[in-house]
């Protein structure tokens, strides 16, 4: 996700954030089942057309399989488990399709080509240098964890006494990231992130007929799927 | 180009310390400086004073004296003004980026500077030409190691196409193989005429480079030296400065044999371990090294050194048979019997005080008089009541060595023990190292420092010998 | 000293704001039982408070708690969370930041409540799920199950639980807040990173 790639079938970042929040909307209306599963498959396709063909046929048979576990349950008696597992299918069923969106807009958007929309839309670097510094961070943290928790390893440090090990793994953690925001600072600082002249980003990114596409089979399947309920 | 004048500088109101005392220093065009001296004697201080961190980054200094950096009085301009003439390369290349797109980080400043993409296009087809690095481009910087990120650095210092490059420790996380490259590129970069200034503990890769040698102690520069006396300089001399070998020495014990033929063994057999992402295997078959040694671990970045050790000591599942005297032993076993100093200590600090800190896991042999003992040996003893945090490097790597020692490990592995350490702080830890050693316990070293290693390994295991392309 | 937020606070907020999240994501796993859904962000609240409170005393500045505040609640609203999560962060983030100006960004007593208020935030996943309860009861109904088994399990997400779990969560706050002060002086103070 670190890499910038000109993709023919890839719609920019922001339309995929659109079509996140703009589904997040609409679960609040009942849509059609066929309809909810056009959209779970028009996503599905996309992230096909961006090589993640195996996203697309887990989120398709995920799909599948919440709707016939739903259904399934119809013949259960009272039994409280069943239910209860049948609740959980659908708070997931429910939350499915927003879910589907922002998985999508992870893992078909490079870190730059966020970086460059949000700044297209005119975010101020308040917001934009965080936003990039957890891009930044995140491999760095996951990494640091594993070296802490080897540590831990070796002074017998267990999760046997919580409230011990939740104090002594805060304490290298904390440290070794304020050390770390001294050293991105001043990287930053010194490749002059503080210029305040107009910037322009050397990988760029173009809104096309792709973009087009993608927002408005999406506004227009959901619509239907809403009306036709 | 660079002139200070009598500059005095204190990181903070409170303290006494100075960091930098009555500092005249003259820098012209295109040369080639290098800033020398025991930790903390100021050279880095001094590099921040020049790329005007000092005082524009740490805020909470004081500084007295003048700055000009190409006539202008850096005082009074901006870190981003004085950075649009000098570039920095920092030492730890794993935090001295902000992106994760190897082109964005190589070009942020031209980004930030406000430069056009033709203008930046340009400039990468240059650098690629010149380092060839184009193999590098448009990456996760995270998969580069750590040999890459350094060069990304400094190709990125390059890019900026400022005249004065500045670098702090550049080597000390990198392998004598890419230390060799470092100053192949630092080579280049003179001949295109930039002006460089690197502070330094390890010069056998610059030693042909340099212009000017400044040699600072306690924040004063004690001595100005010419190449050729600096090069020629008389071995104990450079001792008695606290400074590590000017050439890099030949490494010994390759071939030796176990000092200590102590009865107590550990055997290990048919280790196989398949490196992710890579077409390799550590392979061992059978291999059988006596306690009561200290063997080294050496072999470029990425050859398996810590997947060595971390197999050794049960924190890594790959297949194995590990055993001592012949008694087979479980990876839960090996972990309660062994112990790293890794090299970012900070990571193996957990408690509020020192003491409290290297009983924490302590082998129930040892009573409290032994850890007064241990602390005493470490010369930690007076800050045993201290914040471990709140140390030295130097006096936590002790605290850590204590925790070691007191844990009752019978197998200890050194990570790195000696990256950007001075000629006396390296002595120090290895004198402290042959004094733990005794009959019961075997010593692990992962290092590329060969004057540590002569002076502290009785052997040498070489990872290259284990490594098979798959 | 400068009121405006400079590159080290930006950068601070990004690198707290992934140690914040990972607490509230390892917490966030209890959530496969959603019997403990109601006590997530009471645990996030008490578990986030040395950090939150380390936060608050090394950027000193207007904007940088908010900022830093809002940052969780979006990354989940654009991973598919509905709009009342980002809406109820705004509101009790809106509130931490006034205590937390109110108090001169250094007055202890000031950035407790402060806290206490900033950790409500996280029942808006909760909120989302009763404000469209009577969307997935329809659901529910469509799916064949009888009204009376899903009571069964509706009838926890009422108004008064909602208020309930907001007090609590408020008062996980200010757990977290004494825990994060307690922290602070133990370790932080003392290895001067404060």
């Amino acid at each position: 996700m670190n890499l910038y790639a000109k993709s023919k079938f890839n719609p920019t970042p922001l339309s995929k954030l659109f079509v996140t929040v703009f589904l997040s909307v609409c679960i609040s209306f009942n849509t059609s089942a066929l309809f909810s599963f056009a959209l779970v498959a028009f996503i599905s396709v996309f992230c096909m057309l961006n090589s993640k063909s195996k996203l697309a046929i887990k989120s398709i048979t995920i799909y599948l399989l919440l709707n016939i576990l739903s259904f399934d349950f119809i013949l259960s008696s009272y039994d409280f488990l069943k239910n209860y597992v049948l609740f959980l299918v659908i708070v997931a069923k429910f939350f499915y399709l927003p879910f589907l969106g922002g998985i999508f807009f992870v893992a078909t958007s490079d870190v730059s080509s966020i970086i460059v929309s949000l700044e297209k839309v005119k975010l101020p670097k308040t917001i934009i240098i965080p936003l990039s510094v957890i891009f930044r961070y995140f491999p760095t943290f996951k990494e640091d964890r594993k070296s802490i928790k080897d540590a831990m390893k070796m002074r017998g440090i267990t999760f046997k006494n919580p409230i011990r090990y939740l104090e002594y793994v805060s304490v290298p953690t904390i440290i070794s990231a304020t050390n770390i925001i001294d050293d991105i600072s001043i990287s930053a600082e010194t490749k002059c992130i503080s210029d305040p002249c107009k910037k322009e980003r050397f990988f760029d990114v173009k809104y096309t007929l792709i973009d087009f596409i993608f927002i408005s089979f999406v506004i227009l399947i959901q619509i239907f799927g809403i009306l036709y309920d | 180009m660079i002139e200070i004048k009598k500059l005095n500088y204190k990181y903070n109101k409170q303290t006494e310390t100075q960091a930098l005392v009555n500092i005249n220093l003259e820098i012209s065009r295109k040369e080639f400086i290098l800033l020398c001296g025991r930790s903390g004697c100021g050279k880095s201080s001094l590099t921040k004073v020049i790329n005007s961190l000092i005082p524009n980054y740490y805020e909470n200094g004081v500084l007295e004296g003048e700055i000009y950096i190409d006539n202008k009085a850096s005082k009074s301009c901006n870190l981003y003004e004085v950075s649009q003439i000098v570039s920095s390369v920092f030492q730890n290349p794993k935090t001295q980026f902000f992106n994760t797109n190897t082109t964005n980080e190589l070009l942020f400043y031209l980004e930030n500077r406000g430069f056009n993409r033709a203008y930046m296009r340009e400039k990468l087809a240059e650098t690629a030409k010149i380092f060839k690095i184009e193999h590098l481009f448009n990456k996760n910087i995270f998969d580069l190691s750590g040999g890459e990120k350094q060069l990304l650095a400094i190709a990125g210092a390059y890019a900026s196409g400022t005249e004065i490059i500045i670098l702090d420790e550049p080597s000390s996380n990198l392998d004598v193989e890419k230390t060799i490259l470092l100053g192949q590129i630092l080579a280049k970069l003179k001949m295109l005429g930039k002006t460089i200034i690197i502070a330094e503990h390890r010069f056998y890769f610059i030693k042909n480079l340099i212009d000017k040698v400044y040699y600072l102690k306690n924040g004063e520069i004690l001595f100005e030296l010419s190449k050729e006396t600096f090069i020629t300089m008389d071995d104990d001399v450079r001792k008695n400065l606290g400074l590590r070998a000017i050439n890099l020495e030949r490494l010994k014990h390759l071939d030796s044999d176990f000092k200590t033929k102590s009865s107590k063994q550990l055997q290990i057999q048919n280790m196989y371990h398949v490196f992710r992402n890579e077409k390799k295997v550590l392979n061992i078959n059978n291999l059988k090294i006596n306690f009561g040694n200290i063997v080294g671990i050496y072999g470029v970045n990425g050859i398996g050194k810590s997947t060595f050790i971390k197999i050794i000591m049960g924190l890594n599942n790959s297949k194995v048979k590990i055993s001592i005297n012949g008694n087979s032993l479980s990876s839960k076993k090996r972990l309660k019997k062994s112990y790293i100093v890794m090299q970012d200590v900070n990571f193996q600090l957990f408690t509020h005080s020192v003491d409290i800190e290297v009983s924490l896991g302590k082998c129930s042999k040892y009573n409290s008089l032994d850890v007064i003992k241990v602390l005493k040996m470490l010369n930690i003893y007076h800050l045993r009541d201290k914040h471990p945090m709140s140390l030295s490097g130097g006096q936590k790597q002790r605290v850590a060595i204590a925790s070691a020692i007191l844990s009752g490990s019978e197998i200890i592995c050194f990570d790195e023990p000696t990256s950007g350490m001075d000629y006396d702080n390296m002595m120090r830890i290895s004198n402290l190292i042959k004094s733990t050693i005794n009959d019961n316990i075997l010593i692990f070293i992962i290092s590329h420092d060969h004057e540590f290693l002569n002076n502290t390994v009785d052997k040498i295991l070489d990872m290259n010998k284990f490594n098979f392309e798959l | 000293m400068s009121k405006s937020l400079n590159v080290k606070d930006l950068v601070t907020i990004g690198v707290f704001a992934i140690l914040y999240f990972f607490i509230a994501f390892i917490v966030a796993i209890l959530g496969v039982f959603p019997i403990f859904i109601f006590v997530i962000p009471f645990l996030t609240a008490v578990f986030g408070g040395t950090l939150v409170m380390l936060f608050m005393s090394k950027v000193n500045k207007p904007w940088a708690l908010f900022i830093f505040g809002m940052i969780p609640p979006c990354i989940m609203w654009a991973m598919g969370h509905t709009y009342i999560v980002p809406i109820t962060a705004i509101l009790f983030i809106g509130i931490a930041e006034l205590i937390f100006r109110k108090g001169k960004f250094t007055s202890l007593k000031y950035n407790t409540f402060s806290y206490s208020f900033f950790s409500c935030w996280g029942t808006g996943a909760i909120i989302q799920m009763i404000i469209l309860k009577e969307q997935y009861i329809k659901a529910q109904i469509q799916a064949g199950i009888s009204e009376e088994s899903i009571n069964q399990l509706v009838n926890l997400i009422t108004l008064p639980t909602f208020i309930l779990i907001i007090v609590i969560t408020w008062i996980g706050g200010l757990i977290g807040a004494f825990v994060g002060r307690k922290m602070l002086k133990k370790h932080f103070e003392k290895a001067g990173i404060v």
